[in-house]
């Protein structure tokens, strides 16, 4: 169970954050969407221990994302929108060390590694021996999913974890997360791909300018809104006036 | 918040970044050929080695062995100090780095710890590179035991966990006091307010106390910390002068003590500070103070009439103001090659008012280098593929932008001041300058004399910054010297005037074709 109460954070003057309730039972698979700059990054690194709340509490798995950070993180699986590694690592290298700082042994980690490279398609020995700044960003980003996956993290969330996936490798992923989710692992996804969140998500939390604004799933939200689809639910709710038109009335601008 | 300490991680971090630093962090760079994995490292020890093998042999002609050794100990405490406080932003306070490590379940401690231990081991391969020569040469000195070489690795190892440890203390202090907002400037300068310290205590201390007949009995003891290893190093190679042992003593406890301070209470510090440095929304672009993030006009405009100089000119001076880590790296640097002038004005002799002057024109010769040099690094060098981007053939627009940016901003205020200092002590001497002077332009043309120069289009490499501010000193101090010596000789010689005509006419001519060469040679990417 995650459970936010009240939370909130605060950048000096801007309000990232406004007084966010919010409870994820788990085992549930939840879309966080929101447009850019509406909260949903920084909410998840409040819910990771990344970023300490202004005000407020979070609690993940009845522990206190402010008073054990450390507790929580062991906990929790993060796929950060960035993509970061340490490039001069080899993918081998990255791992076991990610492994080795959640605490794995080093035969059960290589065991996992092998797993993940076997079902993400990455060959060993590329894993072995290219540098990590060598990598494709597609082969980036499978490695930074294999990272937050690979201790079995009871949460996870995932900060657009599709950024630089193939076809056939973003189809392999969306299918992975609604098994973990079905295995009893509770899911964030964070994206901006709506026909993604509308496929796999159970429920949806739309936040915006820092507040929660639609909570609920896809039939829900529809019904509510009187839209036929999560991207013109997300339009209606979050769109500034007149978006199409605008749209066309820029490119004919840019056309001349 | 969980405080224990957390070995397995520890090991498994320590073996990373060892790793990363046999490496180095060049290999994604965009602009520039891959390095050899080991060539800076072994290039730097050489350096370092050198170093120490020259100053061991003018030591050995010290009285007694407590003098060569503190010689040796305070060189160490100063190279070692300001290398460090050059490279500890990039260890200690790396943005990337918290993106990657950051969702881990890692106490501060352990994380700090780690890093600590990898500045420590960067340090360690300085000062024993450093102290490798004068290791052996310390047993010419007459009552030095055969012991020395062994007792002096033991005081060296000591005095570099003692510097790291003052390095990491200082920025854990600024961590856990300063907010956020102020955070990025305040150890900007607490790195350059380091780099004056150590180089305050080799200069001052040095004339203040006159070194070769520096007492351990004397209460100065107690505030100079070379003086404390130096006595570890008689105390087991040499028969030991009095309070020997209390100073000792004095070494390895300062060394536990702002060790133990610095890993075990102000962590929570580090962590938090590390924290706010990931908390990008909050980061706000100052109002525009800088003529150059404003359209520029007037001569300045005219300076800068090629719109791609003006685009670099006003990269680089928004870098130079608003970018924690360029000011990390800058200020330090900068605040070694200023302070040495000022230094000068505590030699006890009469000439050092003149003396001072004339260092900071000897100074400026340095400065176009050092500052081109660490605006070539940035963490952000991934956003440099934009250059290759748009229709550019050629990187010298770039260059010339931040060469005009480093001139504006810190060359041509240092000249003005370099000549009004000289005016104030000693007007008549003020053409001598001028030769210096007019070599200024030539020399802010050298970066890019080799290779393409793209700002920011480099990661940071550790040791880099520190060995470039090295080897550049050499060079420059050397040609700088010189170009000096003839100014005054020519000048009592009545020839002074025939010497400026004549350098004026040869760096004008050197400038245009350098110039040209930068210009014609079009742009690579790597390889």
């Amino acid at each position: 169970m995650i459970r936010l109460r009240q939370l909130s954070k605060r950048f000096g003057e801007v309000e990232a954050v406004r007084s966010l309730d919010l409870e994820i039972p788990t085992g549930q698979l939840v879309g966080l969407l929101g447009p850019n700059g509406a909260g949903k990054s920084t909410t998840v690194k409040m819910l990771t221990g990344m970023l300490p709340p202004s005000a407020g509490t979070a609690e993940v798995f009845g522990l206190d994302v402010v008073r054990d950070p450390v507790a929580v993180k062991r906990l929790v699986g993060y796929v950060p929108e960035s993509g970061a590694v340490f490039e001069t690592l080899t993918g081998w290298e990255y791992l076991q060390l990610v492994a080795s700082l959640y605490g794995l042994p080093d035969g059960e980690a290589a065991a996992r590694i092998l797993r993940f490279a076997e079902f993400f398609e990455l060959a060993e020995a590329t894993l072995r021996r290219e540098l990590l700044a060598g990598y494709s960003k597609g082969m980036r980003q499978r490695v930074v999913i294999t990272a937050a996956l690979l201790h079995n993290p009871k949460a996870i969330f995932f900060d657009e974890p599709l950024n630089g996936l193939d076809a056939n490798a973003a189809l392999g992923f969306k299918t992975l997360i609604t098994s973990l989710a079905r295995e009893g692992k509770t899911i964030v996804y964070c994206s901006h791909l709506l026909d993604v969140v509308e496929r796999v998500c159970e429920r949806i939390v739309i936040i915006h300018q820092g507040r929660l604004i639609a909570d609920g799933s896809l039939a829900q939200l529809q019904e509510e809104t009187g839209e036929a689809s999560l991207e013109r639910v997300f339009n209606r709710l979050t769109a500034t006036e007149n978006l199409l038109e605008r749209a066309e009335e820029f490119a004919r601008v840019l056309a001349r | 918040m969980r405080r224990a300490l957390d070995r397995r991680q520890l090991r498994a971090l320590l073996r990373a970044y060892f790793r990363m630093s046999l490496r180095g962090r060049a290999v994604r760079a965009f602009y520039r050929r891959k390095p050899s994995k080991l060539g800076g490292a072994i290039a730097m020890v050489l350096l370092y080695a050198s170093m120490g093998a020259v100053a061991g042999l003018g030591a050995t002609g010290s009285h007694d062995p407590f003098s060569f050794a503190l010689v040796m100990h305070s060189i160490t405490f100063v190279m070692l100090g300001m290398s460090l406080a050059a490279e500890s932003g990039d260890l200690l306070f790396n943005l990337p780095e918290h993106d990657v490590l950051a969702h881990m379940p890692l106490a501060p401690r352990t994380m700090l710890l780690a890093k600590a231990a990898s500045l420590m081991g960067f340090a360690l391969l300085l000062g024993l590179a450093l102290n490798l020569p004068p290791m052996f040469l310390g047993l010419r000195v007459t009552g030095m035991r055969w012991t020395f070489p062994l007792v002096h690795l033991g005081a060296v190892v000591l005095l570099v966990a003692f510097t790291t440890a003052t390095i990491v203390f200082t920025y854990g202090l600024v961590g856990r006091f300063v907010d956020r907002n102020r955070f990025g400037s305040v150890a900007a300068w607490s790195q350059a307010g380091l780099s004056a310290a150590f180089l305050g205590f080799s200069q001052v201390l040095a004339h203040l106390l006159e070194l070769p007949r520096f007492r351990l009995d004397r209460a100065y003891a107690l505030v100079y910390p070379p003086a404390w290893f130096a006595a570890l190093d008689v105390l087991g190679a040499a028969a030991p002068p009095p309070r020997a042992v209390p100073l000792s003593l004095l070494a390895v406890a300062a060394t536990l003590g702002l060790g133990w301070m610095a890993v075990a209470r102000l962590a929570p510090g580090y962590a938090g500070a590390l924290a706010q440095l990931g908390e990008a929304p909050t980061l706000r672009a100052r109002p525009a103070r800088l003529s150059a993030e404003r359209a520029p006009g007037g001569l300045v405009g005219w300076w800068l009439r090629d719109p791609l100089e003006r685009a670099a000119f006003r990269l680089t001076a928004v870098y130079l103001r608003r970018d924690r880590e360029t000011k990390t790296r800058l200020y330090p640097s900068l605040g070694f090659f200023l302070l040495l002038p000022v230094a000068q004005l505590f030699s006890r002799a009469t000439y050092s008012l003149t003396a001072g002057a004339f260092v900071s024109v000897l100074i400026l010769g340095m400065l176009p280098s050092v500052i081109l040099e660490a605006l070539r690094i940035s963490s952000h060098h991934a956003a440099t593929e934009v250059f290759a981007a748009v229709p550019l053939g050629s990187a010298a627009p770039l260059f010339q932008g931040t060469r005009k940016a480093a001139i504006y901003y810190v060359i041509l205020p240092g000249a003005v001041i370099a000549l009004l200092w000289i005016a104030a002590t000693d007007a008549e001497k003020l053409p001598v300058a001028v030769p210096s002077l007019l070599a200024l332009p030539f020399l802010s043309l050298l970066p890019a004399a080799a290779r393409d120069y793209v700002p920011f289009s480099e990661p940071p490499t550790t040791g880099r910054q520190s060995t470039a501010n090295i080897v550049i000193g050499m060079v420059i101090t050397l040609v700088g010297a010189t170009m000096l010596a003839a100014s005054w000789a020519a000048e009592r010689a009545g020839h002074l005037s025939h010497l400026i005509a004549l350098e004026a006419v040869g760096m004008f001519l050197a400038c245009r074709l350098l110039g040209a060469h930068i210009r014609r040679r079009p742009l690579r990417r790597e390889a």
